[in-house]
């Protein structure tokens, strides 16, 4: 089967995902814009053990699978965005 | 000549000839409770499923090691099997406990037994090609409020799909677009969380009764849609859907499981069925045909997945827009599934998120279903088979 290389999303797209730390817990992800709604984040390491908000739900006994997101990642995207540290594929087309 | 003027070539690749890790549901454990040994064609080979007269599930090789008799016509004795061929007495923990003719029991008399797990009124066999145990954080969630009278009894079907591999129902897990084809459905919002041995789809959507009225519809936002489902699998099989379907002020509840085992390697048993949440002021019989109706309802809509399935060649290379899900990632948490315990990369469990922007797919599918309505079509209004 096709392997995926670091940093992609298909091997037939090479546009890649850049890397952002997390302004709460300093967790470097991998991330992807396509749009401004369109999200891809690729975590490094165990998410439920460097992720302040994840490791909180793990805690209380969720698995980390059933956590749709981290809201201080989501902001700092969000922020990455605004400041044009991670770039929105679609708008710099 | 360029990339962009190549011909693209399918790469089919073959389906793996092990069979994944993991616990595997194999129907409802009243099911198993009428006092007899039951055969189950899986994992390539033939398991006999019993209860003993203390209640406890076991699962062992289907056939006997003495000569050979199928176990699963034989009857249940205490909490043994006892085979049709000659009566040993097979426990539960593989060992034969007793020939009802003979003074001793050949030390050798031991089988294959089969670790079997019940939550949720489900039976479960674990299997593991290295021959492990299911490690503890390796197992299927309690649902808050089963069996205290909250929810409905288990509706339960199941449907051979042939010719086909797993693979194929685990893809539709990212295919945001399918839902619309192949399911009537409209998702307005969908995303996708792979983390350890979960991976779930969100999805919220609406139907295409609704779409084709041309009110405008909320993109984007996962609260406040007709259809609202959080849908997970607890490792290569088991799916459970959170599902809400509203139908005007009223919400129905309902936890939908889709699961399947194989049963060759080209070849696996499609199960499913639903609770709903008890609604106030309706009696059970009304519940029970709310539950049967859903549940009819999603059957029809895995029969237009398996009628794809059929037909479709195998693909290890799907060539993916931006409004598809991700296939590759998806298929790389399924992997660990089908490799040693050992082999198990890091960028298989990782955590990979994604969500779609629906928003161009929203407005092309919307305006179809209009001029569609416009020009007198009927239009279909079913749910939608959350995550499959
Ligand atoms: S083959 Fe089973 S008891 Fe003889
Ligand atoms: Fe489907």
């Amino acid at each position: 089967m096709s392997p995926i290389l670091p940093g992609r999303i298909t091997p037939d797209d090479d546009r890649l995902m850049e890397e952002l730390t997390c302004r709460r817990c300093a967790t470097t992800v991998l991330v992807r814009k396509n749009t401004r709604t369109q999200t891809s984040i690729q975590w490094l390491a165990d998410a439920g053990e460097t992720c302040t908000e994840l490791a909180e739900q793990r805690a209380a006994g969720k698995p980390t699978g059933l956590v749709s997101g981290c809201t201080a990642l989501r902001e700092t995207i969000e922020d990455a965005v605004t400041e044009g540290r991670i770039s929105v594929l679609d708008e710099v087309r | 000549m360029t990339a962009v003027d190549e011909i693209r070539s399918i790469e089919a690749g073959s389906a793996p000839a092990r069979f994944a890790r993991g616990w595997h549901c194999v129907g409802l454990a009243s099911a198993y409770r009428d006092g007899k040994p039951h055969g189950l064609e899986a994992f390539g080979t033939k398991i006999v499923i019993w209860a003993g007269a203390d209640g406890a599930l076991h699962a062992l090789d289907g056939y006997c090691r003495h000569m050979g008799g199928d176990l699963s016509k034989g009857q249940v004795a205490g909490d043994e099997v006892a085979c049709p061929f000659h009566s040993w007495r097979w426990g539960g923990d593989g060992r034969c406990k007793e020939i009802p003719y003979a003074r001793r029991v050949p030390p050798r008399a031991r089988t294959r037994s089969w670790p079997v797990l019940e939550r949720n009124g489900h039976v479960f066999v674990w299997h593991d090609p290295e021959g492990n145990p299911p490690p503890d954080d390796v197992t299927i969630p309690e649902f808050e409020g089963y069996g205290s009278g909250e929810w409905t009894d288990w509706t339960w079907s199941e449907l051979l799909v042939e010719n086909s591999h797993s693979r194929e129902i685990i893809d539709n897990m990212v295919d945001m677009a399918h839902f619309f084809y192949i399911h009537k459905g409209l998702p307005t919002y969908f995303k996708n969380v792979f983390d350890g041995h979960l991976a779930t789809q969100y999805y919220a959507g609406t139907s295409h009764e609704e779409a084709a009225t041309g009110a405008p519809i909320d993109i984007g936002r996962f609260e406040g849609q007709s259809t609202k489902s959080e849908a997970t699998y607890f490792g290569p099989s088991y799916l459970v859907d959170w599902l809400d379907n509203s139908y005007g002020s009223m919400t129905v509840s309902s936890i939908l499981i889709t699961t399947h085992y194989p049963v060759t390697a080209t070849s696996f048993m499609l199960q499913y069925g639903m609770i709903v949440k008890r609604i106030p002021g309706l009696d059970d019989e009304t519940m029970a045909t709310v539950a049967q109706k859903m549940t009819a309802m999603i059957g029809e809509g895995f029969l237009g997945d398996v009628e794809i399935w059929k037909h479709k060649s195998r693909i290890d290379n799907p060539l993916l827009c931006d409004e598809d899900g991700p296939v590759y990632q998806l298929r790389r948490w399924y992997e660990q599934f089908y490799v040693d315990v050992a082999d198990v990369t890091p960028e298989m469990t990782q955590r990979f998120e994604f969500e779609i922007d629906t928003t161009r797919a929203v407005e092309s599918w919307q305006s179809e279903l209009v001029a569609a309505a416009q020009a007198g079509a009927t239009v279909p209004d079913e749910p939608t088979a959350g995550g499959v």
